[in-house]
């Protein structure tokens, strides 16, 4: 009976090993799948021309308060300055789909880029929801670390205090700022995996 | 709230911020959790978050301190943030306040409060410490094994909605599959978990009620997550159509080996070694005993199932119930067995002879409908899993997976027929077939025996003396004190947390017959049950019994040997094979219980 159990335990094992088609979802640790998205000047950027260079996706929306709590507060456009003065490339993507909350064409997103004084290296436009589906991005803000390997070091939420409110911006701890400074320094990212929060993404 | 727009969950999904509540209350006076009501799906595109529409109260529990008089005034505050959605989203936040002037008269009920409360409280998730609910760690899976404890609950849209926000993908599509221990619920693990966790917890909920109320959708569930593990070799974490299609085969081809349908099957063998000159004659036989197998099969079923939806609860062997079926099976079987002594010659059924065509024909297919008859009080393995998921399917699959174990049944004697020549290996018809014919004519003896007793328990002519009752519990020390089953006893015994074994069984059950011999009266088995401390319950179904049918549906199964075990903690109860073994049982026994 034994035997015949554990065949059978096999057999069954086999109905959970089905792949799971729903969700394109990245996996810390794992390569970052490449993409090419065309910028608000309207270049074309592939993540693979980034090789030898830390990368962070954040995806965002200008009418969301909770990506209006980290540039209102300029947590933001702080962050940008400073690691994109390290070298890091800092590809900020909007994945609204047309007529949807957030979706501005690509010149009235630079206005945007210029009144809130934010600096990534290239606003991104996704209005078809690809890349952000294939990263399973899910919320605005919802960032992405990937190393000079190309490898995803973190994915996740920009900090731990889960609220709209920028005064707790303050007391919270930067997941963002941590995983890069820890890839920088060659250490290994502490929290390299946070349920991200925040308004959904209009895909 | 207006039409489209939502709050969250506590946990809100894949996007969105459960609200929260910022106590200032007097010094001494403590606040209890959140009564969270049960949340619903709200989906938009790939992206699913937990919440609620239009309306939803959030009830928490203010505690004075013990020595408090009342005699001053007391405010509590409460600092609310939360976030609305429709596809945009507006953060909202209040200051509430609430003041209780000093008074020293008794306290008085608050109309609008009681009101809201009772709106609530059938919101709230119900315990689930009586259910029987397992969650098992798979690769890619969770799988939510529950059984209600009213095995005719109807579910619709069961839905899991975890706490933790990073276990399971929140869009994904939650399977609810029918399983032999009740129901599983499918769920895919969130590509965000960082570690497994220790406790599933979380609230399970439908769109019809889980109990009689009408009202109560939603259950509160943690359970500690169990690996896959060989835990039960009867039960099978998935059981799709093919599967059971699959089991039913094996099972039949395993029903050949019982004691009753070996006599019946070794004689239609002997007839076959003396037309083995004639092909063409043996196949057609062969054919028609694969008929007679699988119309007696057909017919069987259908009779179940006609039964079963008329209302009645009934399980596989109902028919040796009835003691006038055991009385003309037990004639049958008694007038084969003097057939082979010699006593008379009758031309009829099982002696296939070349010429005697018509009969012998005619023969070939009734001693499939005997062989099939005689084969049902016979579980073999794999067979109840299938019989028992064949009856909680649609008619036309019922049939289908009857018809696998019928020809699974069959195969082998086709299988002779269609391949005459491996009967060559059997010696020339001589002397030596005389003896057999006796040996299987005292097989069959035997069997008749064993219907006569089973016909004297069923009308009370004597008693079962390996069924002891209640009052023989201080007898020997090296027996097994069996009690009698009944719902109610288990229920309470669980609730005392006792490990419990139950014993499903009858007296037409050949099977049971076999294990209660030769495993349950065995002295290292009575034994290990008494150095266990496990309260042994025997349900004897050798009768028609309600309340034991329906716990068998309720465990996934209609037919018997069933064995039971719970261990002393709040677990899944652990189904044992159809055919145990000493070894088996005392293994399975100290697995899963643990002394005090």
């Amino acid at each position: 009976m034994n035997r015949i159990g554990k065949v059978l335990m096999v057999v069954s094992m086999l109905f959970f090993l089905a792949p799971n088609i729903l969700h394109a979802a990245v996996t810390t640790g794992e390569a970052a799948p490449d993409f090419t998205l065309t910028d608000t000047n309207g270049q074309s950027h592939s993540l693979s021309q980034f090789k030898e260079k830390c990368v962070v996706l954040e995806w965002f929306n200008h009418d969301c308060p909770f990506v209006k709590k980290h540039y209102d507060s300029g947590n933001m456009q702080a962050l940008q300055k400073e690691y994109t003065g390290k070298d890091v490339v800092w590809l900020a993507i909007n994945s609204s789909a047309a007529g949807k909350e957030g979706y501005y064409n690509a010149e009235q997103t630079n206005q945007m880029t210029k009144d809130k004084a934010a600096a990534p290296t290239a606003v991104l436009l996704d209005a078809d929801g690809k890349v952000g589906q294939l990263y399973g991005a899910q919320t605005t803000p919802h960032m992405y670390i990937i190393n000079p390997e190309g490898i995803l070091i973190y994915q996740g939420a920009i900090d731990d205090k889960k609220s709209a409110d920028s005064a707790d911006i303050a007391t919270s701890k930067n997941y963002v700022k941590s995983a890069l400074d820890a890839a920088m320094a060659g250490q290994p990212v502490g929290d390299s995996t946070t349920k991200s929060y925040g308004c959904s993404v209009k895909y | 709230m207006d039409e489209d727009w939502h709050v969250y969950w506590k946990n809100p999904g894949d996007s969105g911020l459960a609200p929260t509540i910022e106590w200032k209350i007097p010094e001494g006076f403590t606040v209890g959790e959140i009564q969270w009501p049960y949340p619903v799906r709200i989906n938009a595109g790939p992206l699913t978050s937990f919440g609620y529409e239009k309306e939803v109260i959030l009830w928490s529990q203010i505690f004075p301190p013990k020595e408090f008089a009342e005699l001053e005034t007391v405010e509590i505050f409460a600092n609310v943030e939360w976030l609305a959605c429709r596809v945009d989203c507006i953060p909202g936040k209040a200051e509430l306040s609430l003041m209780f002037p000093k008074s020293d008269g008794p306290p008085e009920i608050d109309p609008f409060g009681s009101e809201v409360l009772g709106k609530s409280r059938p919101l709230w998730p119900m315990d689930s410490s009586s259910w029987s609910i397992r969650v098992v760690n798979h690769p890619e899976k969770f799988v939510i094994k529950f059984l209600p404890p009213h095995s005719n609950a109807s579910l619709k849209d069961v839905v899991f909605f975890p706490d933790d926000d990073q276990l399971i993908e929140h869009a994904a599509a939650q399977e609810l599959q029918t399983d032999p221990m009740g129901y599983q619920l499918i769920l895919t693990k969130s590509h965000l978990m960082i570690t497994v966790p220790n406790y599933i917890e979380g609230v399970l909920t439908q769109a019809l009620s889980w109990d009689d109320s009408s009202v109560h959708r939603a259950l509160k569930i943690k359970v500690m997550l169990e690996d896959p593990g060989p835990a039960s070799s009867s039960t099978v974490g998935s059981l799709n159509l093919w599967l059971a299609c699959l089991f039913a085969f094996l099972g039949g081809i395993i029903l050949n080996f019982m004691p009753c349908v070996l006599p019946v099957l070794s004689l239609k063998i002997l007839g076959l070694i003396k037309s083995a000159d004639n092909r063409r004659k043996i196949l057609i036989s062969g054919l028609l005993f694969v008929g007679g197998v699988v119309v007696s099969f057909w017919i069987l079923a259908g009779i179940l199932v006609a039964l079963q939806s008329a209302g009645h609860q009934l399980g596989w062997g109902f028919q040796f119930q009835s003691p006038v079926f055991v009385i003309a099976i037990a004639l049958v079987l008694f007038i084969l067995a003097l057939n082979l002594f010699g006593v008379f010659e009758i031309r009829f059924a099982l002696n296939v002879r070349p010429g005697v065509t018509s009969l012998g024909y005619w023969g070939s297919f009734l001693s499939g409908i005997l062989a099939t008859v005689v084969a049902t009080p016979c579980t073999a393995p794999f067979m109840g899993t299938a019989i028992g998921f064949a009856l909680t399917q649609p008619p036309i699959v019922a049939l289908l997976i009857f018809t696998c174990l019928g020809l699974g049944m069959a195969s082998p004697f086709l299988l002779l027929c269609i391949f005459p020549g491996a009967l060559r290996f059997i010696p020339k018809p001589g002397k030596w077939m005389y003896g057999l014919k006796v040996a299987l004519g005292i097989l069959l003896l035997a069997c008749v025996v064993w219907l006569v007793w089973v016909l004297g328990l069923q009308q009370g002519f004597w008693t079962d003396l390996s069924h002891p009752t209640t009052q023989n519990l201080n007898v020997k020390n090296d027996k097994i004190s069996w009690q009698e089953f009944s719902p109610e006893l288990l229920a309470q015994l669980r609730t005392q947390g006792k490990p419990v074994f139950i014993d499903f069984t009858a007296a037409w059950c050949l099977s049971c017959q076999v294990n209660d011999r030769l495993v349950f009266q065995n002295d290292k088995v009575a034994r290990t049950f008494k150095e266990l401390g496990i309260t042994a319950l025997k349900a004897d179904w050798t009768n028609h019994s309600e309340s034991i049918s329906k716990t068998l549906s309720g465990y996934g199964k209609n037919s018997i040997p069933l064995y039971v075990l719970y261990g002393n903690q709040r677990e899944a109860p652990f189904i044992l094979p159809e055919l145990v073994t000493v070894d088996l049982v005392v293994k399975v026994l100290q697995q899963n219980i643990k002394r005090d």
